[in-house]
């Protein structure tokens, strides 16, 4: 007790020595204002998650369409605020979420917990990339807050102006509005019950699909409210008001995903985190005389990340649902040893023809998608094999790129420190995020990502320019200079790489990492060592993206912090996904497609479609491509590459005689999904009771093992 | 529906046009322009292509061949005796390129840039070329970071860069001086480029040399604001090293900065920073960055209730600030080195230069730093048409190294683009309203300023130049090896 005293008084003193009180207390009601965004959008996620057992990578860019529907209402049309306001948050935010759920969500039945993120990462993708199709980014976006002619009213010495009041009355309102929802109404009760056990709920009279609808319409609304209440802090555009809104996704965490108490003291502790930051962490500490390193500023841009990150590895996590044994309609074939060789061969003479044939750009154009192939390489073990999702992998060939252009000259040093550098900072990555999976750990590898970005490669040190030239490898005297040698290299490389990966998957390891994915609990009792198993794939991992992010330098020479920022994760992830995350081969195509749509838009011939040209129609498309490919994965989780090989082997099969059904049915080992229960057929349709309410409470409470039946339906 | 509406106001306002004055005319067409946002084809088709026997191009004064107070460089004839004396140039054509950073990280950066070079490429081979050789312009995308990669394409297919920008130009200087393509650039910004080989401006800015004619008439009018300075900065290289430029020739000439704090990029937590300054009693502000970040600061210093005197550099002379400010940058100065717009009426050259935009590229971009594109863009063209017949890289290098005075016509303060030498005029404007009004030097009050024989309605102060030493700057320029 007198410790912790002394240690108040002490700070107290701290504190009167930095500025004083009053300092301390101006910053706490900036950012409780803060807070009070953070709170409105991390109640939104936690409501999605809650009601349909889906966590909403999209949330942020919701609230991006927002912010931009609201200038358009407002600023640009001219209308009142109230209307606007009511119009966006009664139809429009709504109309958007339940489109989301009938069009995307709804189909994510009997596919993977990461093929469920993957979707929504698309959706994210897709909406960050159709945005500035609408809304061009020549013009200002800019609000006006509310009562902007009011002056500021002073609090504690901080001025507060209207609009933030009524921000932080519209939280409290928010938090009052969902605690009735969802423990005081029938709907509120039956979207919980939906997702603490579909069937059962639904033998109850709940209707899923009208609950979840409802769900993501009211998620969806409270993004874009967040959305509109944050945009008059910046000049804003896509992208920041959309990470703007991801910040809070922390506070979402602290809430696990379920609580909004806990939410709402997950949203004090980032809005205070950053204003004390921001007013306490000003400049640099003394010791460091170097001016080309900034520890404080760069570092104010990453509190909420920063306070994600230490959350996680903190607080102990709520049990992620339907953490059994997995059952899916993904199939991971076992890769075979001699078709791999032909097929490398093949890739390795066929690079070579076109390397020499096409012109310049292209050339360019193919070489970068090779290089993004070997860095969507590196998921084919830790996602396709181990199971593991990571949103860092571009940020590791960052570290890879710039090793290269630090160490490289020209000598293949710079390659082996890039393989060295990323593999122990995919090593550190994964220590603290052992015990992470599903969303974690995806959010974890995120928020690592964006430190990265805006910490590490913002070092002047580092970048001093935000950009570093790379020296092409010398291999003893075979010089890589010229574009078209180069291109055929990095086949050879990607080509080495495949085919170690592949001898992996039929090794020892390769079945660990399978067993792994399959079932952590039953390799556990086997007696396999999850830890040493998960930190060996992980280095593996980052070691590829590594040497892929060094080699992707370069193709043009440079290593570009752009190119390795956090957002460029998610294109990797979802045409590695796209291709076939768990086949070398599924890495290349989507490699090369991500390659092939920066040339796209010059290939079709000039236009006008839908009012704009076609090299900026088609420029959009290719933009939006990865994010419309993730949303489709939730269709053919399988991705791309086995697709294909399905249509090749009917055809094959046809040509033998064998009717097409029967082809497709003795290659397929998998068994089919069952249709979920459906209470219509049954004719047990009866209205939804207080009894029921308790029924289903009851249950719940108990906290019955679920079967093995209802595991393999288990919503999230 | 609305489309036709637009339509048929335009055609409306093109016949009031005909028989209004030339003030309203102005009016007119400028509200429809701002007003049609975008359908560009309207426009188009009103103000009519030239060549094809329409009205003379850029508007009156080009009936005389004179663009304000310059000769024309482009115009119909010559061509005898050209041949393709150098890359990129044939006896008809010169094959030129352009840089700007419209595609990168931040959409739509400096497309005032590639709006206003279109307008001029287009313009000037509406005239009819140069000495008979029509300019083939590409517009090559940065995309901020890939500006090495536009100079590599400009120097294998291109005479010569005009008219760009390149946020990072830094990263290409080196390619350019080793590939010997000469640059005359609209802005060039980073040291590398700025005092590279084969770089001219039309408005050199020297980082050696700072322009503090703006600092003196602070202190002037405001002696004891300057004791309790605060210098913000966005933490980006760029901004860094400008704001220790300013920070440096400021207090070399009397003011104390008190705090000095770095911002990151899109900063939405601006309280906490405005709070600080507070505490210190801050009585003068300046800002390195651009308008999207004054605008949020502005706002939090209203909401602190925080009102120092504010002065910020050139490149927040631009329109959408104060749009976007919506009020909380009222009184806010910032200095301009091309001729307002708001007074085109009083400037030949700014309003050709408006008129040309409007007429080749409606609905473009028009901001100070595309004037300043543009005024390269006639800084190149004459260059190139005292060379003759034989257009040579080397040829362009001594003929721009013979231009040591040089305004655009009227449309930028005067300077010495062949000496490499900033000027020393400069405008204060004030943001009033939506948008700027000039502060100093003004026609009646400062009218013995505003008269000078140097710059009609500048000021072109004695002395008006601080040396910086900070870095050394001029060991990082581009040079040819030896």
């Amino acid at each position: 007790m007198t410790t912790v005293l002394g240690a108040l008084q002490q700070s107290t003193l701290l504190l009167a020595q930095s500025g004083g009180v009053s300092d301390f207390l101006t910053y706490t009601v900036l950012g409780v204002v803060l807070a009070a965004i953070y709170f409105i959008a991390a109640s939104g996620l936690v409501v999605t998650y809650t009601t349909s057992g889906m966590f909403n990578f999209a949330h942020g860019a919701v609230g991006m369409i927002g912010a931009f529907t609201y200038w358009q209402f407002v600023q640009q049309w001219g209308w009142p605020v109230i209307p606007s306001l009511f119009l966006i948050l009664l139809v429009v935010a709504p109309a958007l979420g339940m489109a989301i759920e009938r069009l995307v969500m709804r189909r994510l039945v009997g596919v993977s917990d990461a093929t469920k993120m993957v979707v929504s990462i698309g959706l994210l993708f897709f909406l960050i990339k159709i945005a500035p199709a609408i809304w061009r980014p020549k013009n200002v976006y800019q609000v006006k807050p509310f009562f902007n002619d009011r002056a500021a009213i002073e609090i504690l010495g901080a001025g507060v102006t209207y609009h933030q009041l009524i921000t932080i009355g519209i939280a409290v309102l928010v938090g009052i509005a969902l605690r009735f929802i969802l423990f005081g109404t029938r709907l509120g009760v039956s979207m919980r019950a939906v997702v603490d056990n579909r069937s059962l709920a639904q033998l109850n009279g709940a209707k899923p699909t009208r609950v979840a609808a409802a769900a993501w319409g009211l998620g969806s609304s409270l993004a874009a409210l967040a959305g509109i209440l944050v945009a008059e802090r910046i000049v804003f555009d896509v992208v920041s008001v959309t990470f703007l809104v991801v910040n809070a996704y922390a506070a979402a965490v602290i809430g696990r995903l379920s609580s909004l108490p806990r939410t709402l003291v997950g949203a004090i502790v980032i809005g205070l985190g950053q204003s004390y930051a921001q007013g306490y962490l000003i400049t640099n500490p003394e010791w460091l005389t170097s001016r080309d390193i900034d520890l404080v500023t760069n570092f104010r841009a990453v509190v909420p990340m920063v306070i994600l990150l230490i959350v996680l590895l903190l607080v102990p996590q709520a049990r992620l649902r339907a953490a059994g044994i997995q059952r899916s309609r993904e199939s991971v074939p076992l890769p075979k040893f001699r078709p791999s060789l032909i097929a490398c061969a093949l890739l390795i003479g066929g690079t070579a023809v076109v390397a020499f044939t096409v012109s310049g750009a292209n050339v360019t154009a193919w070489s970068q998608g090779i290089a993004l192939g070997i860095i969507m390489l590196s998921l084919v073990p830790l996602m396709g094999y181990a199971g593991q999702v990571s949103l860092a992998q571009m940020s590791f060939a960052g570290i890879g790129a710039y090793a290269v252009a630090t160490y490289g000259d020209g000598s293949p040093v710079g390659l082996l420190v890039a393989v060295v550098f990323a593999s122990i900072a995919g090593v550190a990555v994964a220590l603290p995020a052992l015990r992470l999976q599903g969303i974690y750990l995806a959010l974890a590898t995120l928020a690592f990502a964006f430190i990265v970005e805006k910490f590490v490669f913002t070092q002047p040190l580092l970048f001093p320019t935000t950009a570093k030239k790379v020296t092409r490898l010398n291999l003893f005297g075979l010089s890589l200079d010229d574009n078209r040698t180069y291109m055929v290299f990095l086949s050879v490389v990607f080509a080495g790489l495949a085919m170690g990966i592949v001898a992996i998957r039929r090794g020892v390891f390769g079945r660990r990492l399978q067993a792994m994915k399959d079932s952590p609990a039953a390799c556990a009792t086997l007696g396999l060592n999850l830890t040493r198993t998960k930190l060996q794939v992980f280095g593996l991992s980052s070691a590829i993206a590594g040497l892929g992010g060094a080699l992707f330098a370069g193709v043009n020479r440079t290593a570009s912090t752009a190119d390795y920022a956090a957002l460029q994760n998610l294109p990797i992830l979802l045409m590695a996904s796209a291709g076939g995350i768990a086949l070398c081969s599924g890495a290349l195509m989507g490699g090369l497609l991500l390659g092939s749509f920066a040339l796209g838009a010059k290939w079709v011939p000039s236009m006008e479609i839908l009012g704009v040209d076609s090299a900026t129609f088609f420029a959009t498309l290719f933009a939006c491509a990865p994010g419309l490919i993730g949303i489709a994965l939730g269709r053919n989780p399988n991705g791309l590459v086995p697709i294909l090989g399905d249509r090749y082997h009917q055809i094959i099969d046809r040509r033998g005689g064998a009717g097409r059904g029967e082809a497709v049915k003795g290659r397929r080992t998998l068994l089919p999904i069952d249709p979920l229960l459906a209470l219509e057929d049954l004719g047990l349709r009866h209205d939804f009771t207080a009894a029921d309410v308790e029924a289903i409470e009851r249950v719940v409470k108990a906290d019955i093992p679920p079967t093995p039946r209802e595991l393999s339906h288990a919503a999230p | 529906m609305q489309r036709r509406l637009v339509v048929i106001t335009t055609a409306l306002a093109v016949l009031l046009s005909a028989c209004g004055t030339r003030k309203s005319t102005e009016e007119i067409v400028t509200a429809a322009n701002t007003g049609s946002g975008g359908s560009g084809s309207q426009s188009n088709a009103a103000g009519g292509i030239a060549g094809s026997g329409g009205p003379v191009p850029g508007g009156g004064n080009a009936a005389q061949n004179k663009f304000g107070t310059l000769d024309i460089p482009c115009g119909p004839g010559g061509g005898e005796g050209n041949t393709a004396s150098d890359q990129g140039v044939t006896p008809t054509e010169i094959k030129v390129t352009t840089i700007s950073d419209p595609g990168g990280i931040k959409p739509g950066l400096n497309q005032g840039i590639f709006d206003s070079m279109e307008a001029f490429y287009k313009w000037c081979n509406a005239l009819g070329g140069i000495n008979g050789r029509t300019l083939n312009y590409t517009l090559r995308d940065g995309e901020i970071l890939k500006y090495k990669e536009a100079v590599d394409a400009a120097c294998v297919e291109d005479f010569a860069l005009v008219g760009g920008m390149g946020v990072l130009d830094n990263l290409g200087a080196q390619a350019q001086v080793d590939c010997g393509i000469v640059n005359v650039v609209g802005l060039a910004v980073n040291p590398e480029q700025t005092l590279a080989d084969l770089t001219y401006q039309s408005l050199p800015n020297i980082p050696t040399r700072y322009n503090v004619g703006p600092t003196e008439w602070v202190k002037k009018n405001f002696p004891d604001k300057v004791g309790k300075s605060a210098a913000i900065y966005t933490s980006l290289s760029v901004t860094k090293m400008q704001s220790e430029r300013l920070v440096e020739a400021y207090t070399k000439r009397g003011f104390t900065f008190v705090v000095r704090v770095a911002s990151n990029l899109s900063e939405e937590n601006w309280g906490p920073i405005v709070s600080q300054m507070k505490a210190e009693g801050v009585t003068f502000m300046t800002l390195s960055s651009s308008f999207e970040e004054i605008v949020p600061l502005a706002k939090a210093m209203k909401a602190q209730n925080f009102a120092p005197i504010v002065e910020l550099e050139t490149n927040f002379y631009n329109d959408k600030f104060p749009l976007a400010a919506l009020g909380s940058a009222e009184g806010f100065y910032v200095r301009a080195l091309t001729w307002p717009v708001e007074e085109r009426s009083k400037n030949p050259a700014t309003d050709q230069f408006l008129n040309i935009m409007d007429q080749y590229k409606p609905g473009g971009v028009k901001e100070f730093l595309g004037a300043q594109a543009f005024s390269s863009g006639l800084l190149f063209a004459t260059a190139v048409k005292r060379l003759g017949a034989n257009v040579t890289r080397a040829g362009l290098e001594a003929e721009i190294k013979k231009i040591t005075q040089w305004d655009g016509g009227g449309l930028q303060s005067p300077a010495n683009p062949g000496g490499k030498s900033s000027s020393a005029c400069f405008i204060i404007m004030k943001v009033q309203g939506e948008g700027f009004v000039r502060e100093y030097p003004l026609p009646d009050k400062d009218k013995a300023v505003y008269d000078n024989p140097t710059a009609k309605g500048m000021a072109c102060p004695d002395n008006g130049f601080e040396s910086i030493t900070g870095r050394d700057y001029e060991a990082m320029g581009a040079k040819r090896s030896k």
